[in-house]
């Protein structure tokens, strides 16, 4: 989930930069100072830039080609089709290896903050295998970062790895995004082991307006999800979290992921999430996201979601009954029972989601979430097909 | 904030729902709760974006040459409002064609800090051209044609300025009032 880079052309850089491409409505708009944006020169406005306008203190320009960057400036062109960057973007200028990356998107509906490739579990399925490595610059990167994201961007998502183990960091952090996006909702993913490890979870709560935890949780039985996490103890550890987060009154999600092991006991995990955790606020299952570690690990963890709906269905039953709200991620609407399809959400960041073949014909595409891009074959439901004929609303 | 304020919306709904009979109360139970379901996921919309800011432009509308702006010695002269006691330290050198070195715009020296306070009432040169430049990009984004980008009121900015008030219910003035900012997107901070 790195945002994506690409080789780029590019002068005068005096090392890595991070900036924001600023078309002329953020220039009007005067939120971000000037000498922290690169002026976008690639649209038709190029002929209403005059020298005034480029003599202004920025970061630098992107252009097509070189010689349309003033003269002695800094300067950035992509090559076509290498990476989209619009205006309102935010950019990363590696100059020693000449690449560009994107760290926020203003039209993504899912931009992250990634904020350690350090995790203390090693799940099965894990989409973004760890590294064991000082990553720590990450936190005052971010934090530049955060100043060039537009205010009224409305969710971020801090991942990792795991966040918590920035310590503090993950703290300031927290902390400057109430500072400069106090609008922005900002779930982070957290396994919660060190909130039941000593840590306290009050640490952490950073006076953020609206702070959500997204916490894994794979079985109603230790064994079982600690056999997922890949770490002894891991389940105690989190469910100590869950507490300590109550306790430091947290906002607290519970994320579950629908690998077959998990699948096979999924009622008995909905039961024990209400009966021991009736305080979250919302519960996610979630469809495998076929990369990283799921790939290797394909023959145990996957089920065709055509073959989980009957425990998939209990599960939500029981827990919406209860007044615990939940939703489904990453399930194409075909492979799930139609009384399922309000709990669906589409939920896989548009930059890798895409759709199949099958999909052209079918009438509910816009509402489904379609699948990731890296779904193959043997990833793929036997129940994908195109709906038809069908009432439109699924809130019924 | 934003709890309370649905709380305090879904308590008067709920008040109402009483008084409507029974079936409107369960009715407006479901909605309560869903309002105060929703309130943590409201987004708070955010003010006006100039509001409780001394709009020091606002009186400037035909001003192609910064020249005029040196002198002070009317603190009530022609269009400005009066600003008796501002004694500016800083003559303002703008030289309209700046050496393209990033470090060298804008050039306030060190006397920057007072021009900008709010006891300022009037802009300098640089800040002028700079708000007049704003003006005419958020106009280019939004479909105006201000002619070049360049910090001048040009007749062309003008027009397209004047035309601009006159899509959005403004007094096609021409000026660079906070309502027109409000409207073009153009933020009167410092």
């Amino acid at each position: 989930m790195h945002a994506l880079d690409a080789k780029a052309f590019m002068g005068g850089w005096t090392g890595p930069t991070l900036v924001k491409v600023a078309g002329l409505s953020d220039f009007a708009e005067g939120q971000f100072p000037i000498e922290r944006m690169v002026l976008d020169l690639r649209t038709r406005a190029r002929q209403h830039a005059s020298a005034a306008l480029t003599a202004l203190p920025w970061a630098g320009f992107l252009v097509d080609g070189p010689e349309q960057a003033p003269e002695g400036r800094p300067w950035v062109a992509l090559p076509a089709q290498a990476l989209t960057v619009e205006a309102g973007d935010a950019i990363e200028v590696r100059p020693q290896t000449n690449k560009v990356a994107r760290r926020y998107r203003r039209s993504g509906n899912n931009n992250i903050l990634f904020a350690t490739e350090r995790c203390n579990s090693f799940c099965v399925m894990c989409s973004q295998p760890p590294r064991d490595i000082q990553d720590d610059w990450r936190v005052q990167h971010l934090c530049d970062l955060v100043e060039l994201i537009d205010r009224d961007t409305s969710a971020l998502t801090i991942t990792g790895g795991e966040p918590t183990l920035l310590g503090q960091g993950l703290r300031r952090l927290i902390e400057h995004c109430a500072t400069h996006l106090p609008q922005t909702h900002i779930q982070v993913l957290s396994n919660g082991r060190n909130f039941g490890k000593g840590i306290p979870a009050a640490t952490f709560a950073a006076p953020h307006p609206s702070l959500i935890w997204a916490v894994p949780l794979y079985a109603d039985h230790y064994a079982l999800h600690d056999y997922i996490v890949q770490s002894s103890g891991a389940f105690a550890e989190t469910v100590r979290g869950l507490y300590a987060l109550e306790e430091a009154r947290q906002r607290i999600e519970i994320r579950v992921v629908l690998v077959k092991p998990v699948v096979g006991r999924l009622p008995e995990l909905a039961r024990f999430i209400y009966r021991n955790f009736p305080f979250v606020e919302h519960v996610a299952l979630m469809g495998t996201e076929p990369t990283g570690f799921a790939k290797a690990h394909r023959d145990e963890l996957w089920i065709d979601p055509t073959d989980m709906q009957e425990s998939l269905t209990e599960a939500v039953d029981y827990l919406s009954a209860r007044d615990l709200s939940v939703s489904l991620y990453n399930l194409p609407l075909c492979t799930l029972p139609k009384q399922l399809w309000p709990f669906a959400k589409r939920s896989i960041s548009d930059w890798k989601q895409r759709y199949l073949p099958a999909c052209e014909a079918c009438e509910v595409r816009q509402q489904c979430g379609g699948l990731f891009a890296w779904v193959t074959p043997e990833w793929t439901s036997r129940s994908i097909h195109p709906i038809k004929g069908t009432h439109l609303c699924a809130s019924h | 904030m934003r709890k309370s304020l649905a709380l305090t919306g879904a308590a008067l709904a709920a008040v109402q729902g009483t008084a409507h009979g029974t079936d409107h109360a369960a009715n407006t139970a479901h909605l309560t709760d869903l309002a105060i379901r929703d309130a943590d996921f409201a987004v708070t919309l955010a003010a006006p974006l100039n509001v409780n800011i001394h709009n020091m432009y606002a009186s400037h509308a035909s001003h192609s040459s910064h020249a005029s702006h040196s002198s002070h010695s009317s603190g009530s002269g022609g269009s400005y409002r009066a600003a008796p006691v501002y004694t500016p330290s800083y003559t303002p050198a703008y030289t309209p064609a700046p050496a393209p070195a990033p470090s060298t715009m804008p050039n306030l020296g060190p006397s920057v800090a007072p021009l900008v306070s709010p006891n300022s009432t009037r802009a300098t040169g640089d800040q002028l051209k700079m708000m007049i430049m704003r003006v005419q990009a958020a106009l280019y984004s939004k479909g105006y044609d201000p002619g070049a980008i360049d910090g001048v009121m040009t007749s062309e900015t003008k027009i397209a300025l004047a035309k601009f008030q006159g899509a959005h219910g403004l007094p096609a003035n021409s000026k660079m009032t906070t309502a027109t900012l409000n409207a073009l997107g153009v933020a009167l901070r410092p």
